[in-house]
Parts: structure tokens; sequence; C-alpha cells
């Protein structure tokens, strides 16, 4: 009975359908060259295989998560921070630090730090947390900011202590705003995982820019369309976790 | 029970508190009266350890606060705010159970004292699972009260507790809160700039002006006697003698029955407003008054009310 409503209630969900259409062209890519040999009739070889399209997404996931997951902890670690009383004068500082480190473009802080950090995931690594940060920032300010004042004083007042305060409290009110911020984080870094390709890193842009310096369009086409499906799917995850979190 | 000893607390430049000195005794109601900004809510804050204060002493139960871990401190004394101070992302069983929980009690005995506090507020056990938005203010208002009672503190502390709800609820709680504190006995230490909520809880008034204390005294005492023209300003000058007919039960004013009894009654145990109140709504200038089990024992006449005398 139960699990019945849970199966209804996940066929409901796009992010399901939309990873089960991930999966499947994951799978029948291998198998796709008459497909884009009809699309690309001039095209000698109109499929992509200097690696598996399984691979490419896999390496492509892994640095949007690794990333993610570096600029989640810096991000939350700091917007905590200039949330406490010690760190509130931060704030200002803290805020355009990390607004300016949004203003570079990419491609600078790839090639910033490739003479730092060599060539391969590391970079992108580094160039793709730096951006996830401000977003995730942002929102996980916002929402420890947003605690209603009320609460923290009866918190405070019953006797909560401020490291259970934080952890009962004010990181699950803040929940869906700093849910807010690592999902448009990760869709800025999905996208742009792709350059990490430029030094080295394997990922799906791997094809989009052997394509675009080889002229092949089909290359193109086949790693930005799974970009495309991978961002779309993340970001209808992020709405169902979301909506799971928010408040009855 | 709550001493305090010339204390006082400065904000900056501006004097919050000044030379406050007050004494409240085990089993007293305690308010704390005055306009806004007058300081009454930072005394409350300070006995509750949520400010320290920058000189004076607040003594609880015979030990200098100062000398305590301010976290257990609170842990020991119920505090309530205003509706606005519940969880939101808890569930009402699991908002009154909070101080419990911090304190680390078992889940029989959390589960056994939530059952007495529900039963004790009146709580409907429909809503112990719902959110706190789902319910309306005056239902939120009765678990933050129960939230302050849970782990069964001898000191509880309220700071405006009522005065965002409708009249109908405030009063509902201002009942619950009088029958609460006849039963358990405990020292309630109560702000308010509610001159009606003062009186109808109070066993003790303290009316505050500036951060200091301008009067403090029993809701009679106060009443009859308002030591300065801000304290009978701010009981609401013209109508004070009408204010302590809120002070005096019908019982104290009791005639022998008149050999013509009125038809209307009234409890003994109402005030002199509500006797005044019904001989206007039915037009009459006598009343019959009945005991507990509804025996006619007596009646009042409007000039037994208008004679007046203090009350006891």
């Amino acid at each position: 009975m139960n699990a019945e409503r849970l199966t209804r209630c996940a066929l409901r969900q796009p992010a399901l359908w939309l990873a089960a259409l991930l999966a499947f062209l994951l799978a029948a890519a291998p198998f796709s060259t008459p497909l884009f040999a009809l699309l690309f009739p001039e095209d000698p070889r109109p499929l992509y295989t200097r690696a598996s399209f399984f691979a490419l997404t896999l390496a492509h996931c892994e640095l949007v998560a690794v990333s993610s997951l570096i600029a989640a902890i810096i991000g939350v670690g700091l917007a905590i921070f200039v949330t406490r009383d010690s760190g509130r004068d931060f704030r200002p500082l803290v805020s355009a630090v990390a607004a300016v480190g949004q203003t570079f473009p990419p491609v600078a802080v790839l090639a910033l730090s490739v003479p730092l950090l060599g060539y391969g995931a590391a970079p992108a690594l580094a160039a793709l947390s730096l951006y996830a940060i401000l977003p995730i920032l942002e929102g996980a300010f916002t929402g420890l900011a947003n605690v209603p004042s009320g609460v923290r004083d009866a918190a405070q007042g019953v006797g909560f202590a401020p490291g259970i305060m934080l952890l009962e409290i004010e990181l699950p009110l803040a929940l869906p705003f700093i849910l807010a911020g690592l999902r448009s984080a990760v869709i800025i870094n999905i996208g742009t995982a792709a350059i990490g390709s430029s030094v080295g890193a394997l990922s799906l842009g791997s094809p989009i820019l052997e394509g675009l310096s080889a002229s092949n369009p089909a290359y193109v086409l086949q790693g930005g369309f799974l970009v495309a499906l991978l961002a779309v799917t993340a970001d209808r995850g992020f709405a169902a976790l979301e909506a799971a979190v928010r408040p009855r | 029970m709550i001493e305090l000893d010339g204390v006082a607390k400065f904000f900056g430049p501006t004097v919050a508190v000044e030379n406050v000195s007050l004494n409240v005794a085990a089993g007293d109601f305690c308010v704390l009266l005055g306009p806004s900004g007058c300081g009454k809510s930072t005394v409350l804050r300070m006995v509750n350890a949520m400010i320290a204060p920058d000189r004076g002493r607040i003594v609880i139960g015979g030990v200098d606060i100062a000398t305590l871990d301010p976290i257990k401190l609170r842990r020991g004394v119920g505090y309530c705010i205003q509706s606005v101070g519940l969880f939101p992302h808890w569930t009402v069983e699991r908002n009154i159970a909070a101080v419990p929980r911090l304190l680390g009690w078992s889940r029989p005995r959390i589960a056994a004292r939530m059952a007495e506090v529900v039963a004790a507020m009146q709580i409907d056990k429909a809503l112990l699972p719902r959110y706190p938005r789902e319910l309306s203010g005056g239902q939120q208002q009765r678990i933050g009260v129960a939230r302050a009672l849970a782990a069964d503190p001898d000191i509880i502390l309220m700071d405006e507790p009522f005065a965002a709800l409708d009249p109908i609820s405030r009063a509902a709680l201002q009942d619950e809160m009088r029958r609460l504190h006849e039963v358990s006995g405990k020292t309630f230490l109560f702000v308010t700039h509610d001159i009606n909520e003062a009186l109808r809880l109070a066993t003790r008034i303290v009316v505050m002006n500036k951060g200091r204390v301008a009067q403090a005294g029993t809701p009679a005492d106060i009443l009859m006697r308002p030591v300065d023209e801000f304290v009978r300003g701010f009981l609401g000058r013209d109508e004070l003698p009408l204010r302590l007919l809120d002070l005096v039960e019908i019982r104290d004013r009791i005639a022998p029955l008149s050999h013509r009894p009125s038809t209307t009654a009234i409890g003994g145990n109402a005030t002199l407003r509500a006797a005044l109140n019904m001989m206007l709504d039915h037009h009459v200038s006598r009343l019959a008054v009945a005991d507990e089990t509804g025996r006619i024992v007596g009646e009042i006449g409007l000039a037994d009310i208008v004679a007046g005398g203090a009350p006891q």
C-alpha cells in the first residue's frame, strides 16, 4: 500500500523520467553512428569515440559534484560565520570578495590556475568551486538572516546552546534557501564544467571543444545536448528536493 | 525567590534600567507594568541571563545568577514570549517537549510529562502532530505557555505573551494563567503594558517608568494610592474608581436578603464590576447573590457597590 503510493509519487517526478532518458541515451550512444551519419552525411566520423559518453558524463558529474561540495562547505561556513556575533562585521567584506570572485571570467580563472595546479581536473575544480561559492553563500546567508528574531529569542531563552541552536533551529529553517543557492551553483557548474576540458579535464566539454577545433558540428551537438539534458535533470531534481523540505 | 539588588543596564549612552531593586516572593504573580521602552523587558531578560546587568546583583533561590551557567539557568526556568517564538519546523508536540529534550530526559519521562502539560493547558490532542502555522494565534500561544511549563520549572518568565491576541483568546489565556498560578504555586514574572491584564493576573504589580521602578505593591495598593502623576496617568486617571471594582468580590459587600428579593442572581465570587454590569444590563438596582451551589445567600444593591471602602 505504502510502497504503491511511493511508486506513484515517484512516477510523477520529471527528474526521474529525465534521468531515465539520460541513461537510455548513454546506453544507446555507441550504436548511434548510423543516426549521426544520416544527419551529417559529409562527416567521415560522425560520432565522438575518443572516450565513451558514459565515461564523459561520469567525469563531468564528478567535477560538478566535487566542486559544488567544496563550494557548499566554504559558502555555508562563511554564511554561518558572518551571522554569528563575532563575525557580523565581516559580512560586507565576505560578500564583496565572493562577488569579485564571480566577476572573473571562468576561462581566466582556468588560465591563472594552470601554472599553479597543472593540467587536468585540479584547475577545473578550483575554478568551478570558486564560481559556486557566491550563490551558495548568498542563499545560506539569506536563510540564516531570515530566521525570525522571535524564534531565535525563544530558542536562546529556553536554553538552547549556540551550537545546538544552529544545528536544530537555524540550519533547518535556512535549508530551503541553502538548497536554492546550491541549485543555481550546480546548474551554473554543469554548464561551466565543459570549459574544464580546455585545460585537460575530462568532461562533456571534450567533444564540444574537439568539434569546434576540428569543425565537426556533430561532436558539438553530442556534447552540448548531453550537457543541457544533465542541467535540466539536475534542476528538476533540486525542484523535487526543495518541495520535499518545504515546510508544510 | 527572585531578588534584584540595585540592578542597572546601559545600552551605549542610553539607560535601559537604572537602580532597580525588587523582591519577588515564591508563589507571587509579579507583573512588571509600564509603557514600551520603560525597561521592563530588559529586567526580564536579565533575570533569564540573556542580558548581563552592568551593575547590581540578581539572586534566584539564594544563588547569584552571575555564578551560574546561563544555559543551565535558562533550562531551569520557563520562558514564554509572543506566539512568534514557536519553532515553525517542529510539530506542536516537539515544540512543547523542547526543554525536556535539551535536559536529556528519557522518552517515557517526556511522554508522561507531555500528557500532564497537555491536560493542564487543555490542549486538544489532535493538534500535537500539527505545525504551528496551522494553528490560530490563541492556540499557538497556549502551546507557547505549555512549552514554558514542560520541564516543570519553579519560575516562569513571560514577556508580553498575549499582546498580539484577540480579546477573547487573551481573556481565555489570562483565566488559564490565573488558574495555573493558583493550582501550581509557581512564581511568575510577567511583563505587560496592559493595565487590565496586570490587574487580572497580578498578586504584585511593579510599575516601571524610564528604567526605574515608579511604584511596587499589591494591585489594591497601587490603585488606591498611586505615588505620582505618572502612575496615576498610567492607571487611567479618571477610571481609577471603576478599576477598583475589579478587585473586590461581591461576597465582601453582601447584604442580608430583603423581603422582596431580586429575580436576577449573580455568583458571590464575581467582582463588583460584574455586578454593576449585570445591573446596567437588566435595568435593576439589586441582585440576588448565589453561592457555589447556586443557593441564594443574600443580595447586593447599587448602594453597597458605591459605598466603597478598601478591598482586603
